[in-house]
């Protein structure tokens, strides 16, 4: 009995804390060197959300210890808990999502999610509204984002905006939505839309499917004024056509004709979600000041 | 000096019991992969990729000289978007009243990139010989034609082998011999 109660004691001593931590620490600093690892992936890791757990609950059972005895080391083990606590909310809840907007449209969906195993999508409203062209700057864009209480939100490439608490928005690229006009050689319209495309620099290229028919259409921007387009038709492994085209002019395959007679954009924004950030923050400020006792004491 | 020796000795000790403690409990949990060393997987892999991509080819070749017979479409390694793709086509052709003969006559991998354990890219230099027949009658509505194109295959593992996930034609060189 006296050995169980010791090795308990034992388990909530700040030795073994520290031990912890520093097995922890050595062991993200191993991953995130070797794999490449951000920390927040490092701490989503089964073995690693097992020692944040046994973390919490050793200082957790040292702060009610200290508590007890009046023992000064309480501000620094209650900072901690409240940041370990943080790194758990952020693993449960958090939600990092990519959607894609085009002018007008509404959030409806994200094409790729990572969340926690609590988290749900975030319930919140934004449309793309329009876009400006930044003066003297041609080719690049400020983004107006409107939100639910009719906010509007300005961002330019690569820059971020609050949501809601906890919610925020960063504005990734600026991309092409050219639409394809796609046509019968009698001059019946088969199909028609604008389709979003990703394309990087002048000759990357990005791909589309029309439905009903089984072709790729590859496109791509050529940078020349007069034919800005190069598209590329393909049919299994069979190129059917392949030209460089201008808005007025279309390209001839397997008894159709496609154009693209307009050019649009659409935004690529990342929605992120971190309940625990502020948590963690708030911890790592309170376990600091849990440490200046003890300094006050040495010095 | 004694007792601090003592102490670093314990600590230590406990550290390093920690330490394989947590990397027994990586090896036991669905996050194994990342406490396995990957160097020795990498060759094996190559090989598999290259694999995966020419029965992708082999197979491809079969369900269009049979006109889409779905004989071998369990074996074809690849997504069920890239297998629709593929009956989509010879649909389109059978409204056409044809059908496609190909014929591999060479296959180069320029490159084969692992992205992660569990997918990889496979860029590769392809050249192909077809011809359309009619479909009824067999009759040769083309002469037979070459190609050559270079293909990248985003291919992911799949239990113990690799399946096609996507097929994006890409410009490159012709490979030198």
């Amino acid at each position: 009995m006296n050995f169980i109660v010791k090795a308990f004691r034992y388990l909530a001593s700040f030795e073994f804390f520290i031990a912890l931590l520093v097995t922890f620490g050595s062991m993200a600093i191993f991953f995130l060197k070797y794999y490449g690892m951000d920390l927040r992936h490092f701490a989503s890791l089964a073995p690693s959300r097992l020692y944040i757990a046994l973390m919490l609950i050793n200082r957790l059972s040292g702060a009610i210890g200290q508590i007890k005895s009046g023992n000064r080391g309480v501000l620094l083990s209650a900072g901690i808990v409240v940041c370990l606590s943080g790194i758990i909310i952020d693993d449960c809840f958090r939600f990092d999502g990519i959607a894609s907007l085009g002018e007008k449209e509404e959030l409806a969906y994200y094409e790729t999610v990572e969340s926690g195993l609590f988290a749900g999508v975030p319930l919140t409203r934004l449309m793309l509204w329009e876009m400006q062209e930044i003066k003297d700057e041609p080719g690049k864009e400020i983004f107006i984002f409107v939100n639910e209480r009719n906010e509007q939100k300005r961002a330019a490439a690569g820059e971020a905006f609050g949501m809601k608490p906890f919610v925020n928005a960063r504005f990734l690229s600026a991309n092409p939505a050219p639409r394809f006009r796609l046509m019968s050689e009698s001059g019946n319209e088969i199909e028609t839309a604008f389709v979003k495309l990703k394309l990087g620099h002048a000759g990357s290229g990005d791909y589309f499917k029309v439905r009903d028919i089984p072709h790729r259409i590859y496109f791509s921007m050529t940078g020349k004024e007069d034919k800005p387009y190069k598209v590329k038709v393909m049919r299994g492994k069979i190129t059917s056509a392949e030209e460089e085209i201008g808005p007025n002019d279309g390209i001839a395959f397997d008894g159709m004709i496609l154009s693209f007679p307009e050019m649009g954009k659409w935004a690529e924004l990342r929605v992120t979600r971190y309940p625990g950030t502020a948590p963690f923050y708030a911890g790592l400020i309170v376990s600091a000041a849990g440490i200046l006792p003890f300094l006050r004491r040495r010095g | 000096m004694l007792i601090d020796n003592r102490i670093a000795i314990r600590f230590s000790v406990l550290v390093f019991t920690l330490s394989f403690c947590y990397i027994i409990a990586g090896l036991l949990s669905a996050n194994r992969h990342y406490f396995i060393l990957q160097g020795k997987e990498e060759k094996a892999d190559e090989t598999a990729i290259k694999d995966a991509v020419a029965l992708y080819d082999k197979i491809m070749t079969d369900i269009y000289v049979t006109d889409g017979n779905p004989l071998r479409l369990n074996d074809l390694p690849a997504v069920t978007r890239l297998r629709h793709e593929i009956f989509a086509d010879i649909g389109f052709l059978r409204s056409h009243d044809m059908r496609i003969m190909y014929d591999l006559a060479n296959l180069e991998f320029t490159e084969v990139k692992r992205l992660n354990r569990f997918s990889a890219e496979a860029t590769v230099f392809e050249e192909w010989n077809y011809q359309y027949k009619k479909l009824k009658t067999g009759e040769m509505i083309s002469q037979p034609k070459g190609l050559g194109q270079g293909f990248k295959y985003v291919v992911v593992r799949k239990g113990d082998g690799w399946v096609i996930e996507e097929q994006i034609a890409v410009d490159i060189p012709r490979a030198e011999k």
